[in-house]
């Protein structure tokens, strides 16, 4: 083999491997009642807060309050639900391990 | 020509392969859908993996037609089976303690006249399988359709798994951690093909009066929350049937570890979780189920 032919071959190894690479890694990305959200923002009376990829509902005027106690999400998977009020919010990532939770 | 020239249209000409084979593979593959909704109290999310540009329409209220339908044979049976362990007529009882404290007023501890009046009426709640029964609904509604590939339901928790992922890779499903937060889990797992999942604990709703716990799953021979297995936190049911399944993992729950290992046992399995963090499997269900989280481990009887 001459040398521009290993330039080439290594030069499609490289864009082959950019490929594979560089795929979207699954960023974690915020859902809102199964609606992408970049900023905070309020949906039946709970108010979402957003920050750093993170995601939290700030308050609800829902009696039990569980969707609040929910605390801050960061990992794919995590979810605060307000039944009450017909909100979920979860966050995802396009290579996320785990299909669903059971329980 | 030069010997360089043809090298380099021999080098394109692979390069276009691979760039096709690429786009093509790519184009091919099946494509995740994912929809959120609310249905009678519950949150719904579906999620699928189809070909072609197929969008999902909102599913119809399966929970209600559930709910409005007599149980199904294999739930009826089970009423037998374990001996009136499993009863879904138990509507006047759940009504009487009022755990859901639907009307608003709060749940309280019933006289004993009031238990007993209201276990002598015959009354269909159908809580115990209800949301198997939708997901019994959902598989028929999605399975003849051939450009879906395979997909998950969570209804409230009780998960349906079907068909296939792309390039086969296994559904992984979490469970909550009940003694934990929200968003803990303790363990995955890993299925292939159609499996139904439901669990039935004492921690998802209940009331505290007198500093005693008031659990949400009633013993239909006692007209109290069952205590039958001292310490058991949840009974989560793997199963081929959602509406079976479901009932299942409430009559396990009522019968406890060493009753429930009595039923004509054609199930996939069961596990059974402790307060203490043991846990005890029942069935083909050790396989499929990975421990992650360090307060649990497998206790063999
Ligand atoms: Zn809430």
């Amino acid at each position: 083999m001459k040398r521009g032919d290993i330039c080439i071959a290594l030069l499609l190894l490289a864009v082959a491997a950019a490929v594979l690479l560089l795929r979207p890694q699954g960023k974690p990305v915020v859902y809102v009642n199964g609606q992408r959200i970049t900023a905070s923002t309020e949906i039946n009376g709970v108010v979402i807060e957003l920050q750093n990829g993170k995601a939290r509902v700030q308050s609800s005027p829902c009696r039990d309050q569980i969707c609040v106690h929910a605390g801050w999400l960061e990992r794919p998977g995590d979810v605060a639900v307000c039944l009450p009020q017909r909100v979920s919010v979860e966050i995802r990532s396009g290579k996320s391990a785990i299909d669903a939770v059971a329980y | 020509m030069k010997q360089g020239q043809k090298r380099l249209r021999l080098w394109a000409a692979i390069a276009g392969v691979l760039v096709i084979a690429a786009v093509l593979l790519y184009s091919l593959a099946p494509r995740q859908v994912t929809q959120t909704d609310f249905d009678m109290g519950s949150v719904r999310r579906l999620t699928v993996w189809r070909s072609g540009n197929l969008r999902l329409a909102p599913l119809p209220s399966y929970e209600a037609q559930a709910a409005a339908q007599p149980p199904p044979p294999p739930v009826e049976a089970l009423i037998a089976a374990t001996g009136g362990a499993f009863d879904p007529y138990i509507g006047a009882l759940v009504a009487l303690w009022n755990i859901d404290s639907k009307d608003g007023s709060p749940p309280r501890v019933p006289a004993q006249a009031e238990i007993d009046a209201a276990l002598q009426e015959r009354a269909l709640d159908p809580g115990a399988y209800g949301k198997g029964l939708a997901c019994d609904f959902v598989l028929q509604a999605l399975g003849g359709d051939r450009r879906i590939r395979g997909g998950v339901l969570d209804l409230g928790g009780n998960i349906l798994t079907f068909g296939s992922k792309p390039f086969g890779a296994p559904f992984k499903v979490a469970l909550r951690d009940p003694l934990g937060g929200a968003n803990d889990t303790l363990g995955v797992f890993t299925l292939e093909g159609t499996h139904f999942l439901s669990t039935s604990g004492s921690y998802e709703k209940y009331f505290t009066q007198g500093g005693v716990r008031y659990h949400h799953i009633f013993d239909p021979k006692t007209g109290y929350p069952a205590a039958r297995d001292p310490g058991l936190c949840s009974v989560t049911v793997l199963s081929d049937s959602g509406a079976l399944g479901d009932a299942l993992s409430t009559a396990c729950f009522v019968l406890g570890y060493a009753q429930a290992g009595g039923l004509p046992w054609n199930d996939r399995g069961a596990l059974f979780l402790y307060e203490d963090g043991s846990i005890k499997a029942l069935g083909d269900i050790e396989q499929m189920f990975t421990i992650t989280n360090e307060k649990y481990h497998w206790v063999s009887e």
